[in-house]
């Protein structure tokens, strides 16, 4: 795996669930690409019901699009083996306490992708979970353990060794902290760095926290109502966001600091409908800057420096200077298309 | 005068090995018109300290304390029928989740209505233009149409903001906010937070705010009292402990918080180990195990709270000695 390539790309991806009683339909995701490269972490930030949850799991293959594809090493993911895919993507969830069987040992759970996979003996599976469990600070002894006996914090280790084990390219963490207390949260987020660099993975966070954003991910995608609205590197989104909805998201966080003043969202408290999308830009009842322009034509995708926005009007502030990782990372939009991507990938494999 | 005195608070719940001392010897003041935030991780015991106070705890907890007192009436005294109308009249609460805090079958107006006949003895229609007025202040636009709704059609955020209407219902001078915010968007956050604040600016609210987000302190605490393992281990104004917090503990928990403004920050700090088992009785500084400036003293004897400057109190050896010789402190 080289830098730069691309590992998962969802092309246009749109997934509609149908609502009973009445009959109706909610657009999750409506349009949504993205591209996640080899060795980096990408954040898909945004509020409760943007559809970055389902997004994930989409690029997971744990849910199929309604519209648009999703591709692996080059390949669509419908076209891998459920055993393939499961040995270049993994999960780790939310929530520590859902995720894990609770009849089950966490040896065996740790086990798991091994043993799928077969051709193995039991010794070297044995052998290979109590590396793991090793090398996410529990230890050895911890396989016989059953899930009740574990914190929160112990459980998330388990899903992140349980993900690791089979040495996948690719981890989607869908709120791996916001369970957990925030001392247990910076223990987490350091196993993440750390697993990172030793096993040259790339990372999908999935999060809504603004601090593990900037803490962990090389570059942001910002989702409002289904659609990727602003994507940049961590540091220029963090500090010159473009997009109004990125604006708004960021004068939120709350700062440590008490002579802050607390934000100010003047804004009715009706929530956007995924039922109901607003014409044109989706964000526009909510934004500040809303022309008429915006409530009847939906913005494309604008290129910045190093990402981009769909915003007619969006902010011309500059970013701090910007970090080496930047550049590390190309365009997407600048990329060549899937298919040259494969043949590349090809190419590095003969 | 302060609103609501704790002083020695204890709260005890058998559990099947033993008894698991949930709370231990809190003492906490608050005064009209303030904030004060309790904050600590899961199983500190800051929302047992909550239930104590509004005498919710579950059946089997025994509760003592050498004061309760509330506008000056020692709560310990009151039987079921004088706590429960100080329940609903003189303190609100506001719980963490709105959805499983409402009756679902009843509508938003019925739940707003029920509470206010329930204590002022008022009739339906003052009731329900009393509703309508607290369900406007809390930023709720067309309130009347809102009443006839269920709490399930509504956001989490706007669900937030009825619960702050419903515990407003009879003109309370104190209310108790078990992390409110917790289960809302950031924006939603700010939102509630400020309103919440507002309303406290009008109407002169005592608001004891149970967190455990820094970042949430920050933005309404007027005073702060760390809590660990049930006690409290640090307690001051939020901008003197902010500052310069004194217990290993506050400042680990403040390592531990990534930083927005520093995106290419190392590795965070952690605090290693477990928190103790409240079963089992604690010798000594109950963070002793698991802190970094430990010394042979700290296992002798129960750490007592040690005042400091500007008023802040830390439960720790060092800073009560002076000893204390990290950088960041030396210059507070």
């Amino acid at each position: 795996m080289r830098k730069g390539q691309i590992v998962v790309e969802a092309s246009s991806l749109c997934r509609d669930f149908v609502l009973r009683r009445p009959t109706r339909i909610l657009r999750a995701v409506r349009g949504a690409s993205l591209r996640l490269y080899a060795g980096e972490t990408l954040a898909l930030v945004g509020e409760s019901g943007s559809g970055k949850s389902t997004l994930a799991r989409m690029m997971l293959g744990l849910l199929l699009p309604t519209r648009g594809d999703v591709y692996v090493f080059g390949e669509p993911i419908d076209k891998l083996s459920r055993l393939e895919r499961a040995r270049l993507v993994q999960p780790v969830f939310q929530d520590p306490y859902a995720s894990l069987n609770p009849k089950k040992r966490i040896g065996d759970i740790v086990a798991m992708p091994l043993t799928a996979r077969g051709g193995q003996t039991a010794a070297l599976v044995a052998q290979r979970v109590g590396d793991m469990l090793e090398r996410v600070g529990l230890g050895r002894d911890y396989a016989a353990r059953y899930p009740a006996e574990l914190s929160g914090g112990q459980r998330q280790r388990v899903a992140i060794a349980r993900a690791l084990i089979a040495e996948p390219k690719v981890v989607v963490c869908d709120e791996p902290t916001s369970a957990l207390d925030v001392s247990v949260q910076a223990q987490i987020l350091n196993l993440l760095q750390d697993l990172r660099e030793q096993q040259s993975l790339s990372y999908l966070l999935v999060t809504h926290n603004i601090g593990v954003v900037a803490h962990l991910a090389d570059r942001v995608a910002v989702m409002y109502l289904g659609r990727i609205v602003e994507e940049g590197p961590t540091q220029a989104v963090l500090s010159a966001p473009q997009h109004p909805y990125t604006e708004l998201l960021l004068s939120a966080v709350l700062p440590l600091d008490p002579d802050h003043p607390l934000p100010q969202i003047d804004e009715d408290a009706v929530p956007a409908s995924q039922v109901a999308p607003p014409s044109g830009c989706a964000f526009h009842p909510r934004c500040p800057r809303a022309s008429a322009r915006c409530q009847s034509e939906d913005p494309v995708a604008e290129l910045r420096d190093s990402g981009f926005v769909a915003c007619h009007h969006p902010s011309s502030k500059q970013p701090d200077e910007p970090l080496a990782s930047v550049i590390a990372f190309p365009h997407p939009l600048h990329q060549p298309s899937q298919a040259d991507a494969t043949a590349e990938a090809h190419k590095e494999n003969v | 005068m302060a609103i609501l005195e704790i002083e020695n608070l204890d709260v005890r719940i058998p559990v099947g090995a033993g008894v698991l001392h949930a709370v231990r010897n809190i003492s906490l003041q608050v005064e009209a018109g303030q904030t004060l935030c309790i904050v600590g991780e899961s199983g500190c015991g800051k929302s047992m300290s909550l239930l104590a106070i509004m005498g919710l705890l579950p059946r089997t907890a025994q509760r003592q304390a050498s004061a309760l007192r509330f506008q000056g009436t020692e709560l310990s005294c009151l039987n079921a029928r004088q706590m429960e109308d100080i329940r609903g009249r003189g303190i609100g609460m506001i719980f963490q989740d709105p959805l499983t805090a409402f009756n679902p079958t009843m509508s938003i107006g019925s739940q707003l209505e029920e509470v206010h006949m329930r204590h002022m003895g008022a009739g339906r229609t003052v009731a329900r233009e009393k509703a309508i007025s607290l369900l406007r202040q809390v930023g709720i636009t067309s309130p009347e149409s809102r009443l006839a709704q269920y709490p399930h059609e509504l956001s989490g955020g706007l669900r937030q903001r009825v619960m702050i209407a419903m515990a407003l219902m009879c003109d309370p001078v104190l209310l108790l906010a078990d992390e409110p915010t917790t289960a809302l968007d950031v924006t939603i956050q700010a939102q509630v937070l400020r309103l919440l604040k507002g309303l406290q600016q009008k109407l002169s609210i005592a608001i004891v705010f149970v967190t455990h987000d820094l970042g949430v302190v920050a933005a309404v605490a007027d005073r702060i009292a760390v809590m660990y393992a049930g006690e409290v281990v640090e307690t001051g104004s939020v901008r003197d402990v902010f500052r310069a917090p004194q217990h290993p503990y506050t400042q680990a928990l403040f390592g531990c918080v990534p930083d927005i403004a520093n995106v290419t920050a190392g590795r965070l700090g952690t605090i290693p180990g477990r928190v103790p088992s409240l079963v089992t009785p604690i010798q000594g500084c109950a963070f002793r195990e698991r802190c970094a400036k430990a010394m042979e003293a700290c296992a002798m004897a129960a750490v007592s709270l040690k005042p400091h400057a500007d008023g802040v109190f830390s439960r720790c050896l060092l800073s009560a000695e002076g000893i204390n010789t990290d950088e960041e402190l030396t210059h507070a």
